[in-house]
This record gives structure tokens, C-alpha cells and sequence, in this order.
């Protein structure tokens, strides 16, 4: 679990508007002067942090089982293309 | 082999539908070739030049016609990830939100010194590698485009010279046909479709809904809420 302090400059601003002055995100965007939208997004990374870090730690589920399906489709598509390439300039 | 389909569960499901109607298009495509063969045939007073299916399937006729849907999609792929790089749509799910604007630090991007031990090789490294893996989506969905666009103008070169010889008229070049009303004909009927579809999603995910649907909003979710997903 992540303190305060750990987070990025514009998001402890974000989260202490929030909670210590009890701004709403659309008076915060005033405040800061940037689109409501980035607060939000500012917010969410913050708490992502707060939660640990955005689970960069943890362990992402494999991909291993999508390789096959990634190079079928990769193979059809390039094979499909040489095969319609060569028909095109064949006949000439 | 459960978990594999259900993983891959959307990929299988679009391939596999790509097949039939690749399928379908090569049965109804080589039914109509011979009917308008027959037809010209009747109208000249000569043997319909017909031709199998096999045949059909080697013909330009046939690249073309599936070349020509093939280069519009790539196309259309390839400008929605250049385009949201740097423009967003406010309230859709379809871009990133106002203010998050191009390229991105290297730290929410998660490459080099910001990339964990989880992150592909390419973007925890540096120089060339990661510019390219940076990319890599959209060299690839580049080199399809450019790759179909290529085979489209080919294979449509080949039939329009071969109509052009069945009425006695001049060939043209490959650089003649670029600049023809068939090539450009064939390309920009498929480009206007692509455009105003993708136009559409970005739009109507703002205030459309489809619950449960990864390319829309919450049913709840305000309006004006961006790049937010079910």
C-alpha cells in the first residue's frame, strides 16, 4: 500500500482537493486549469497507487495460450496476400 | 482446450466467420463470373466462356474483389490508431480523454526505466527495438494495407485488361491504371463506408449504450464521461 506522498505531484493535488477542501472534480479542473476528464484520470491513478502501486507487481495472466491464434491470423493474412499478389501479376 | 476457446474466444469467433463468408463470396462471386459470361456470350452469338471454381478461385477477378474490402479495413484501422494518438472524441469509449493527447511520458507508457519485470523485452530496452515495438501495431496493420492496396491495384490492372482485350481496345499500364476511374472507383466506394462507420462508433458510444458490451460505456455512465468501458 502506497502512502501519499508516493504519488505523482498532480495527483496528491487531485486527491487532497478531494478529500481535505471537499471540491467537486469540475471545481478542481477550475482550479488546476486543466479538462474535467484529467482529473478524473488523475484521480484514478491515484487511487490505483494507493491500492499498491497499480499492480505492476502482481503477476499478469500469460498470454501464451493467444500465440497460436495470433500467428494463424498473422499467417493467413500475409500467406493471402502473397497468394493474391501473385495471382494479380501472373496474369500479365 | 475449454480454457483455450473461451480465452480466445473473440479471434476464433471472427476468423471463423471470415472463412464462410470468404467462403460464400468465392461460390457467389464464380456463379455470377459465369452468368455474365454467358450473358456476353448470348449477345455476341458465341460459346460461353465459363470457367470452374477452381479457376475462378486463381483469377483475378476473384483477388480483386477481396483485396478491395481488405485494403479499406487496414486502411481503416490504420488511421483510428494514428488518429487517437492525437485527437480525442469527448464522451466516447472509443479515445483517450481531453488533455491526454499524444505520445504520452514514458512512465504511463510504461517503457524503459518505467517498464516492470512483466513487460515485453522490446519495451524495457532502448534505441531502435523500442522505437519499432513502440509501433509495432500500427507498422503491421500499415503493411496489410499497403500490401492489399497493391494486390487490389494488380489484380484490378489484370481485369480491366482483360475487358479491355474481349472489346478490342487498347491495355493500359500498371501506373496508367493508378490513375484510373476504375482504381479509384473501386478504392474510395470501399473508403467512404469505412470512415463514416468508424466516425459513427466514435460518436454514438456517447450517448448509445449496449450493455455488457466492451465497446460501450456502463448503461449508467454520464454522457460526457470519456474512454470509459463496460
Amino acid at each position: 500500500m502506497g502512502g501519499l506522498d508516493e504519488l505523482e505531484p498532480q495527483d496528491r493535488a487531485v486527491v487532497e482537493l478531494l478529500l481535505d477542501k471537499g471540491q467537486s472534480y469540475e471545481q478542481i479542473a477550475q482550479t488546476l486549469e486543466v479538462p474535467e476528464e484529467r482529473v478524473r484520470a488523475f484521480a484514478r491513478n491515484a487511487v490505483g497507487q494507493l491500492r499498491g502501486g497499480g499492480g505492476d507487481d502482481e503477476k499478469p495472466p500469460s498470454a501464451a495460450s493467444v500465440i497460436p491464434v495470433f500467428a494463424l491470423y498473422l499467417i493467413l493474412i500475409f500467406a493471402g496476400l502473397a497468394y493474391f499478389i501473385v495471382i494479380g501479376l501472373e496474369h500479365h | 482446450m475449454r480454457n483455450f476457446v473461451r480465452g480466445n474466444g473473440l479471434a476464433i469467433f471472427f476468423l471463423l466467420i471470415f472463412l464462410g463468408c470468404l467462403g460464400g463470396q468465392a461460390i457467389s462471386g464464380h456463379n455470377l463470373y459465369n452468368e455474365q459470361q454467358q450473358e456476353h456470350a448470348q449477345l455476341l452469338h458465341q460459346k460461353p466462356q465459363t470457367i470452374s471454381f477452381g479457376r475462378y478461385l486463381t483469377s483475378s477477378n476473384f483477388a480483386q474483389a477481396v483485396t478491395e474490402n481488405w485494403q479499406s479495413e487496414y486502411l481503416q484501422f490504420m488511421l483510428f490508431i494514428i488518429a487517437t494518438i492525437w485527437l480525442v472524441q469527448r464522451g466516447s469509449t472509443e479515445t483517450k480523454v481531453p488533455g491526454q493527447e499524444g505520445l504520452e511520458s514514458d512512465k504511463e507508457q510504461k517503457v524503459g526505466e518505467h517498464a516492470s519485470e512483466h513487460s515485453p523485452k522490446w519495451a524495457r530496452g532502448r534505441g531502435i527495438r523500442r522505437r519499432i515495438y513502440s509501433q509495432s501495431l500500427l507498422i503491421v496493420m500499415a503493411i496489410i494495407f499497403f500490401g492489399s492496396w497493391f494486390a487490389q491495384s494488380v489484380s484490378g490492372w489484370s481485369v480491366y485488361n482483360q475487358d479491355a482485350m474481349d472489346h478490342k481496345q487498347p491495355s493500359i499500364t500498371w501506373v496508367g491504371y493508378l490513375g484510373s476511374s476504375d482504381f479509384w472507383q473501386d478504392t474510395l466506394q470501399n473508403w467512404q463506408s469505412e470512415f463514416l462507420a468508424v466516425g459513427s462508433v466514435a460518436i454514438f458510444t456517447v450517448f448509445l449504450r449496449s450493455r455488457g458490451s466492451a465497446q460501450s460505456k456502463p448503461v449508467g455512465s454520464a454522457h460526457g464521461e470519456t474512454a470509459v468501458e463496460g
